[in-house]
């Protein structure tokens, strides 16, 4: 029974925390026991769930192949598929796959590079791109070019942001410097978000046939699981 | 004790409309070490993978298969896991950890074992298997024959009864297979674990096991001990005999009719000697040994290493491929065979030396360890037209090679045989004066071998050159005309395939280590026959 | 071989970090956070952190919200300057100040991170609480130098077989890279439906949680590291809550804080690591001085 109690009172105390923190005006501190928080019901529910070798090493594998997917463009520099690769698995294989692929990305490719400040931030902005995909796509009929290209445009702006909102809270503080910020990294974001609509309309029908080969030659994967 | 009791088992795979296993009754005993045989699709893998729950196929069973009186179906979960231990053909694919401690550690894990007796237990395995030298290493730094055996300690860990092996020596080189195999029979012999194995390779198997299955068409055609199937079947006259039995039936045959089947290279030599004075003398067939044909690449000198601060792979390396030749690299896993390929085909830049090419000749065709590496179209059809070869030539490799069921499917899909002949076929196809070839023989069993030998000298014929590197003594001996050894990153002989293996330990054939004394170029069981033809 | 702080259990090493980074985040005085900063910085040239690039854009960050932030920010009452009809504050300097030097000590702290929860240290910390995350992770480490060398050898045997030009358009370059990336990504799942059978075949699945072999008591160093850590890190924490020492910048300004005690308390929390190497090295120096 206690045992059973840990949980809710460990997040209750933590929200208190936060709670407190948030009127205290300590933003960053806030925001990183929110995003660590945020990661909880998905690090319970993988922990939880048992998955079959075939699923767990699916995932391995697309998050390796989505952390070192910039090393065949090192010629074309600023293009990078992580996005457009956790973007597919969370269309293909379901948000919580999409989401679990996006954070480990994230996280090892961090334990080679060296993690900073901004892992958490970015295995949220990953995860969370992951799991919109595999929610907005959930029925095979939205998956239209146009909606996914629009998709695609929209997660290199949300992601900047995201990553920039822990630098504003780090280094300003103070609510006016978002527009401050936003704007000076619009230019980067473009560019994600153009690359992002460029790999889906060139990659988006090849790709979706690999991953649908492999998910039939696996068998095991039915798509419900990775959702409800 | 019976271990596993099959009766009337029969399986079938969804996809083919021929069973793969046909009633097969069977029992295994404790302590066995059982040797599975036969050419490739007769069902050994399957019929290993019917042993182990875990990994059983999906298709249609009938019969009934028991371990240790239980049907394996209801035995524990646990049990299964721990009691009967699987060794794969692939030393990479097996492995799950990025590090040997970690690797070691990952079935014990997941048995829940407390981590105090997961040190002990590997402290102890270590030393059994001198793995202390590798064992703080990441999976990227190990060697092919380390990796099998980590991955044979692995299993080890969890004390298996019984080990399941399938093909496990399939990739290593000849003196990694050997001491490999002796870890087998070590095994089996001091602590009694019962092993079966099935083996391509079988010749260095034969001496070792108790009892030969012979399986043709998905049924056991004869189950006895080896001697006994070394003479069934080589009174049949077939090749799925060891060397070593081949050798005393011929002798047996036209020397001395009283001489018993041996399975051993020593026996054989002792068979050998007392007849002496009866064997006819033999000289080996004149190769023309015309040097003046302009060499179509010479190698001279040639440094190269990966990394600014590495070690030379490479060193001073020198070596000359003559027009129309199958030369045959040999070596030591990290000799640098597979770099001094790479060097050749231009993927890698060799620091200092030269690769010179004959004027005009420069084309060349690699083919890779690896053939997943080779592909680059969605279905074998594609991989095979995009070479842009008639339309006929196409049909008769593909007929040869036996491929016209793989056509519509995806390359990646294919099995690790059919992969590997459909990238001879495109390499084969695509008529580059030099043919590159990184372990061509891999996977593929005595008869393929045969054909891919055939093929290749119908290569040369037409002008083209081939470089090959093989761990295959066998397959070197009867097809290369020159063969050389690489050592350490340089050469160490360089020679006609006769005067080469004459002499060696490890790298020759069994038919030569028993016959050296009395015939030092003789090396193939063809060259045993023609012994006799000429008379 | 490892001496001092990377001596220390993981789990002590990791949770020092972490208090690190929360104490730099929080403790929003200049005064507090140099002197963490000069100790952090210590700390990274004993650890003999690859400093030399990272150093350029650390600074450069902490410029950069140094000088942004007056800029932006245009509350505070001691103007210095009009810059574009903006009034630019000494208390937005300062405010400015301060956050640099927090980011720049949270950066440098991550310097250490690096160097001290290795890969290995990381799945130490994670194994037991998360096996099968710690699993996942580890497979990654597994796969991504594979992925890597494996991708370096396509690359090199496509070359060969479909030689291409040196001129190529940029489409052209993009789609070739994208069929290396397709083809990496095929192949690594080829072997993957074996290497999922030999996770079956090893017990993978027979029970829900696994077990990790890693694994590492406490010492008594490490329980005296722990009361340290634990007293100075609440000492301070104590300190700042308890008398409610933060203080804003635009409406006051900067002024010492009220109680001095916190300094000393701070400086013991950061010092943490440069006392311990001492500590081992007096020893050293002894045991030998003796013999």
């Amino acid at each position: 029974m206690a045992k059973k109690l840990i949980l809710p009172v460990l997040v209750i105390g933590v929200l208190v925390l936060a709670y407190t923190l948030f009127l205290e005006k300590y933003y960053l501190p806030v925001s990183f026991l929110i995003i660590l928080l945020s990661f909880l019901p998905f690090l319970l529910r993988f922990e939880r769930q048992e998955r079959g070798a075939e699923e767990i090493l699916l995932l391995a594998i697309l998050a390796s192949v989505a952390a070192v997917g910039r090393v065949p463009f090192a010629a074309l520099p600023s293009v990078q598929p992580t996005t457009f690769v956790i973007m597919m698995t969370g269309i293909v294989f379901g948000g919580e796959s999409g989401f679990i692929v996006g954070a480990t990305a994230a996280l090892v490719s961090n334990l080679f590079l060296g993690q900073g400040p901004y892992t958490p931030w970015q295995m949220f902005a990953w995860g969370l791109l992951g799991l919109l995909s595999g929610v907005l796509f959930r029925s095979p009929s939205s998956r239209r070019m146009p909606l996914l290209c629009l998709a695609g445009f929209v997660y290199g702006f949300l992601f900047g942001w995201i990553m920039d909102t822990w630098f504003v809270l780090a280094g300003f503080g103070g609510a006016e410097s978002y527009l401050a910020a936003y704007a000076a990294s619009t230019l980067f974001n473009l560019n994600h978000s153009i690359c992002n609509v460029v790999f889906l309309l060139l990659f988006y029908q090849p790709f979706y046939r690999v991953l649908e080969r492999v998910k039939v030659k696996y068998g095991l994967l039915s798509e419900n699981r990775f959702y409800s | 004790m019976e271990l596993f009791k099959l009766e009337q088992l029969t399986f079938q795979y969804p996809v083919n409309d021929m069973p793969s296993l046909k009633d097969i009754d069977l029992t295994i005993h404790e302590g066995e070490f059982v040797l599975l045989c036969g050419s490739s699709g007769c069902g050994k893998t399957t019929l290993l993978k019917q042993m182990k729950r875990e990994i059983t196929p999906a298709g249609s069973l009938r019969g009934t298969i028991t371990y240790r009186g239980i049907p394996l179906p209801e035995i524990a979960k646990e049990a299964s896991a721990r009691e009967i231990g699987f060794v794969f053909q692939n030393p990479d694919n097996q492995i799950v950890m990025g590090d040997v401690y970690s690797e070691l550690a990952f079935g014990m894990e997941n048995l829940r074992f407390s981590s105090a007796e997961m040190k002990r237990k590997i402290a102890e395995l270590c030393s059994f298997f001198g793995m202390e030298g590798f064992l703080d290493k990441e999976i990227l730094q190990l060697s092919g024959g380390q990796k099998q055996v980590l991955n044979l300690a692995s299993v080890l860990l969890l004390q298996p009864r019984v080990l399941l092996l399938d093909e496990p020596t399939s990739q290593l080189d000849p003196v990694a297979a050997k001491e490999f195999l002796l870890f087998l029979k070590r095994l089996n012999e001091e602590f009694g674990m019962t092993v079966l194995l099935s083996e391509h390779r079988f010749d260095d198997v034969y001496p070792l096991c108790s009892r030969v299955l012979f399986l043709q068409n998905g049924s056991v055609r004869i189950d006895a001990e080896p001697k006994q199937v070394a003479r069934q079947l080589s009174a049949e006259k077939t090749d799925f005999i060891p060397a070593q039995a081949f050798l005393s039936q011929r002798l047996r045959e036209h020397v001395d009719s009283e001489a018993e089947i041996c399975l051993t290279v020593r026996e054989n030599q002792r068979l050998l000697e007392r007849n002496l004075d009866r064997l006819p003398p033999w000289e080996p067939s004149v190769q023309n040994a015309e040097k003046t044909r302009e060499p179509l690449l010479a190698v001279k000198r040639l440094f190269l290493k990966y990394t600014l601060e590495g070690a030379y792979v490479l060193k001073d390396l020198s070596l000359t491929l003559e027009q129309g030749k199958c030369t045959c690299l040999l070596g030591a896993n990290g000799s640098g065979k597979s770099t001094l390929l790479k060097a050749i085909a231009g993927i890698l830049k060799p620091q200092a030396g030269k690769i010179k090419w004959m004027r005009g000749q420069r084309s060349v065709t690699y083919l890779p360890q690896n053939p997943l590496l080779f592909f680059s179209f969605e279905h074998a059809e594609e991989e095979l037209r995009s070479v842009g070869a008639e339309e006929e030539k196409i049909e008769r490799l593909v007929s040869r090679l036996e491929l016209t069921h793989c056509m519509q499917k995806h390359p990646h899909d294919l099995s690790g045989g059919e992969q590997q002949r459909l990238m001879i076929a495109c390499g084969l196809l695509r008529e580059a004066s030099l043919l590159l070839m990184d372990e061509p023989a891999k996977g593929l069993d005595q008869r393929m071998k045969a054909r891919l030998g055939s093929l290749l000298q119908e290569y040369q014929q037409n002008g083209g050159t081939v470089l090959l590197v093989t761990h295959d003594v066998d397959f070197a001996a009867s097809y290369a005309d020159n063969c050389c050894l690489l050592f350490n990153g340089s050469t160490v002989s360089e020679k006609g395939t006769a005067d080469f293996f004459a002499g060696n330990y490890f790298y020759t054939t069994n038919i030569n280590r028993m016959v050296r004394r009395r015939y030092p170029a003789m090396l193939t069981r063809k060259e045993v026959d023609s012994l006799w033809q000429k008379n | 071989m490892q001496t001092g702080f990377q001596n220390l259990n993981p789990a002590v090493s990791f949770v020092y970090l972490l208090l690190a980074v929360i104490l730099s985040m929080v403790l929003l005085d200049p005064l507090l956070l140099m002197l963490g900063l000069v100790f952090v910085f210590g700390w990274c040239l004993l650890e003999k952190c690859a400093l030399d690039g990272s150093l350029l854009w650390i600074t450069g960050t902490g410029l950069f919200v140094l000088l942004l932030n007056p800029l932006l920010n245009h509350r505070g009452r001691t103007v210095l300057f009009y810059f574009f009809e903006n009034p630019v504050t000494l208390e937005s300097f300062l405010y400015g100040f301060t956050a640099a030097v927090s980011i720049m000590t949270v950066f440098l702290i991550f310097m250490v991170y690096n160097r001290i929860i290795t890969p290995d240290k990381f799945m130490f910390l994670f194994s037991k609480r998360l096996p099968r995350t710690s699993l996942l992770i580890m497979m990654c480490l597994r796969f991504i130098p594979a992925l890597q060398q494996q991708y370096r050898e396509l690359s090199g045997v496509q070359r060969v077989k479909h030689p291409v030009g040196r001129k190529r358009r940029r489409r052209e370059t993009l789609q070739e890279a994208f069929r290396l990336l397709t083809l990496l990504f095929s192949g690594a799942i080829c072997g993957a439906i074996e290497t999922a059978q030999s996770m079956r075949a090893r017990g993978y699945g027979v029970y829900a949680r696994r077990t990790g072999w890693r694994e590492q008591r406490l010492t008594a160093a490490d329980l005296l590291a722990s009361v340290y850590i634990l007293c100075t890190f609440l000492g301070t924490i104590g300190l700042w809550y308890g008398f409610d020492l933060k203080q804003d910048f635009f409406q006051t300004g900067w002024q010492p804080l009220g109680q001095p005690a916190i300094y000393i308390a701070a400086g013991f929390f950061y010092a943490f690591p440069i006392l311990t190497e001492g500590v081992e090295r007096l020893k050293w120096s002894f045991s030998n001085w003796n013999s």
